[in-house]
Parts: C-alpha cells; sequence; structure tokens
C-alpha cells in the first residue's frame, strides 16, 4: 500500500489532497452543465476518483506530520458526531407533522436525542485520552480548533436563533427554551476548556488555540463572503451588459387561433370572443 | 414592548445586538483569561485569513466557472471577475507572508508552505462552523414544523376539497 502511494505519489500534499480538491471543483462545475452535455457523465468518475485519493492519501494518517492528514484526522475523528446530529436533525424534522415523506412520529423524540448525543460525544472526547493523530503537534492543533469553532458557533448561532424567535413569532417558548438552552451547553462547555482545559491540553492552550485561530477563521469567513460576493457581482455585471433582446413580431392569426383551441381544450376557457 | 417590535426594524437590531455582543463577551472573558494578547498580531491573522479565503473561494468558484462554460453562457465577465478576486486574494496573501503579518502554526517562511497550511485551516474552520449552524437551524427546522397547526379552513372549502386528487 505505501508502495502503492509513493508510485503515484500520493504522499504529496499537492498530488494527494489539493489536487482532488481542485477535481470535485471541476465535476461541481460539469454537474452544472446541460443534462444533454457530455460532461455530465463524467461528474460521477471525477467525483469518486477524487474521494479515493483522498481516502488514500488519508489511509495511513498520523495527524500530527503533515497538515492535511491532520485535518482528515481531525475530521474522521468527528465524523460519528456530525452524522449523529444530521440524522437526529432529520429524524426530528420528517417524523413531526410533515407533508413530504413523513417518519413514524414515535421517532420524533429519538431525533432530538440524537441530535444532543452529538454533541455530549464531542463532550465526552474532551474527558478522555485523545487517539495519536490528534494527541499532539499539528493534529492536536486541528482538532482543538475545529471544537474551539465549533462551540464558538453554536453559542453564538443558537443564543440569535433564540432571541430571533423569541422576538419575531408568537407562542415560540419551546423553540426559545431549546435554542436558549443549546447556547448555554455550549458557552458552557467553552468556559470550562477556557478555565480547566482537557485531557490532554491545559486552558492555556486552549486560550491560544482561541486568540491563534479564531481570529484567522473568523477572518476566513468573511473572506469567503467576499469571494462569493465576487461572483455575484461579476453575475450582476454581466445581466447588466445583456443587449436588450430583439422586438417580437406580434401573434399571427393562425397562432392566435392555435392558443385559443389550446386554451378551450385544456382549461376549459377562452371559447368565448 | 417586545410586541410592538415584531417585525419591525428594532427587532433586527435586537437580533444583531445579540449577535455582537455575545462575540464581545466570548472576547473579553478569554482576554480576561490568557492576558497579554497583542491585539495587532490578533487583527493580522484575521486580515490573514480574510485574504486567503477570499484567494482560494475566487480560484475554486473560477475553477467551477470554467468548467460549466457552455454556449448560452455569458461567461467572460464571471471569469474575468472571479480571476480579479482570486488574483487580489493570493497576491495580498503573498505580500502578507513575505512581509511578515502571518505566523505559521508550523513556522515555516514559504509562501506555498504556508498557505497549504492556512488553506487546510480554512477547511477545518468551514467545517466546524457549517456542522454547527446544520446542527443549530436543522433542530430549528424541526421545532417549528413540528408545531400542531390549525386545519387551513381554506382546504375545507368546495372548490378546494378535491384539490390533487387526480
Amino acid at each position: 500500500m505505501t508502495t502503492t502511494r509513493w508510485v503515484f505519489g500520493l504522499t504529496d500534499p499537492w498530488i494527494g489532497f489539493w489536487l482532488p480538491v481542485g477535481l470535485l471543483c471541476i465535476a461541481a462545475g460539469f454537474w452544472l452543465t446541460d443534462s444533454e452535455d457530455f460532461r455530465r457523465k463524467l461528474v460521477k468518475p471525477l467525483a469518486a476518483i477524487s474521494l479515493l485519493t483522498l481516502l488514500v492519501y488519508g489511509g495511513s494518517t498520523r495527524g500530527s506530520d503533515i497538515v492535511e492528514t491532520s485535518l482528515l484526522g481531525a475530521a474522521l475523528g468527528v465524523a460519528g458526531p456530525v452524522i449523529l446530529m444530521l440524522v437526529g436533525c432529520l429524524v426530528a424534522t420528517f417524523s413531526g407533522p410533515a407533508p413530504v415523506g413523513p417518519l413514524p412520529k414515535g421517532l420524533r423524540p429519538f431525533g432530538f436525542i440524537m441530535a444532543c448525543s452529538g454533541i455530549a460525544w464531542i463532550g465526552t472526547t474532551l474527558l478522555q485520552e485523545p487517539p495519536g493523530s490528534r494527541a499532539n503537534g499539528l493534529g492536536e492543533v486541528m482538532w482543538s480548533t475545529w471544537v474551539m469553532t465549533f462551540l464558538a458557533s453554536v453559542l453564538l448561532i443558537a443564543a440569535t436563533a433564540a432571541v430571533f424567535a423569541f422576538i419575531m413569532g408568537e407562542k415560540r417558548r419551546r423553540e426559545v427554551g431549546i435554542m436558549a438552552s443549546l447556547a448555554a451547553v455550549s458557552g458552557a462547555m467553552l468556559l470550562y476548556l477556557f478555565s480547566n482545559g482537557s485531557v490532554d491540553l491545559s486552558a492555556t492552550g486552549w486560550l491560544d488555540v482561541y486568540w491563534q485561530q479564531l481570529p484567522f477563521i473568523t477572518g476566513g469567513l468573511f473572506g469567503l463572503i467576499a469571494g462569493v460576493s465576487a461572483l455575484i457581482l461579476s453575475v450582476y455585471i454581466a445581466e447588466k451588459r445583456t443587449p436588450e433582446p430583439d422586438i417580437v413580431a406580434p401573434l399571427s392569426e393562425d397562432e392566435r387561433a392555435r392558443i385559443t383551441d389550446i386554451l378551450r381544450e385544456h382549461l376549459n376557457i377562452g371559447g368565448e370572443e | 414592548m417586545m410586541s410592538r417590535m415584531v417585525g419591525g426594524k428594532s427587532s433586527w437590531r435586537w437580533v444583531f445586538g445579540t449577535l455582537i455582543g455575545l462575540a464581545i463577551a466570548i472576547d473579553v472573558t478569554a482576554w480576561y483569561l490568557r492576558g497579554e494578547i497583542d491585539p495587532s498580531s490578533v487583527l493580522s491573522r484575521a486580515l490573514f485569513g480574510l485574504v486567503l479565503a477570499l484567494g482560494l473561494s475566487a480560484s475554486a468558484l473560477l475553477l467551477v466557472t470554467i468548467s460549466a462554460i457552455h454556449r448560452e453562457m455569458r461567461a467572460t465577465e464571471q471569469v474575468i471577475g472571479l480571476a480579479i478576486a482570486a488574483g487580489l486574494g493570493l497576491s495580498l496573501t503573498g505580500w502578507m507572508i513575505e512581509g511578515g503579518f502571518a505566523t505559521s502554526i508550523s513556522g515555516t517562511e514559504s509562501i506555498l508552505e504556508q498557505a497549504r497550511i492556512g488553506g487546510a485551516m480554512l477547511l477545518n474552520g468551514l467545517f466546524a462552523s457549517l456542522t454547527a449552524a446544520g446542527l443549530v437551524f436543522g433542530l430549528l427546522l424541526a421545532l417549528v414544523t413540528g408545531r400542531p397547526m390549525e386545519k387551513d379552513p381554506l382546504l375545507e372549502l368546495e372548490s378546494t376539497v378535491d384539490f390533487g386528487e387526480d
């Protein structure tokens, strides 16, 4: 396996990680083309090759050596809680009075329990000895940054959602209560990490991660918004520069009669002048 | 007091005020507990993240645009606009690294290496933020759609009672 990875250059992060990320972007572009376009047939093979390359590249990750393998190690470490939260939200939504694809109503509490268990799972990982991939070095920085960003984001978004539900809606006490509880739990976890640290990382270590990585990621989110805004602006300019369409000739008598026939046939109207 | 604010501009002030107030409260707590924070270093890291994310996201969107080009598409403006944004972001990133405004977690000096490390960290942060947003909005959606609603009287009218039974 190691020989294969070496032969194909998959030990190099540019080939093993960034090339598949670029190929995924190309696959996304192909997917946006017309369904008759030959490029649509290349979407699945390209996506499969990219994911396979990422899997092979991250196959022997130890997390603390290269930043890309650290990222894959951190993503793998949180895959369980993330999937649990995602499935929990979907189960809770579709087991309610949903008009589309409803699930049995008895599953609804389990959906909420699953979603909340995801956060609890992340909390328990902070009380245990971490695996080798995130015990030290870049792996530890990547993992702690993920946890810190996740908790801060949940706190901010849930508190904002609670205020939004309180002000904008009527009789939304339950929604406000659950959102406020979610914000309080993540805030308490954040405060605990700031004051006591976790099993493998001291409080000072968590605060260092907060002050070194969170500003970088916050700036990055604004940069992402700026990138998307550049796309919107360029599409707007393109639309503004589009020439006016030619004036079309009015309907001929034959066309008018044909339309009247169609309306009479399908809607039972238009028959009377 | 609250009922008068429903749907008005002042409601949004409360929502955004909570968001900004909480963000400041977290920062002040972390500052109080850590002490000795260099604000210029924090600001330069935020700026480094901004320009790098601008360069990378515009490059990714440029790649998507170029691979999606077809005959009916007005792609010239889109390609030029995204190329300018990507070039601007990546040039500023290189300038910040060369000027020593960005300090890497691995201590490397190479521009490409630092951009690579920053890109991976941005993907990590994006994944965490999207997970958090998905969890909160997913739960909120489940709660809001799960509310018992009174039956719509319009659906009981003679003209709508057979609607959709074809």
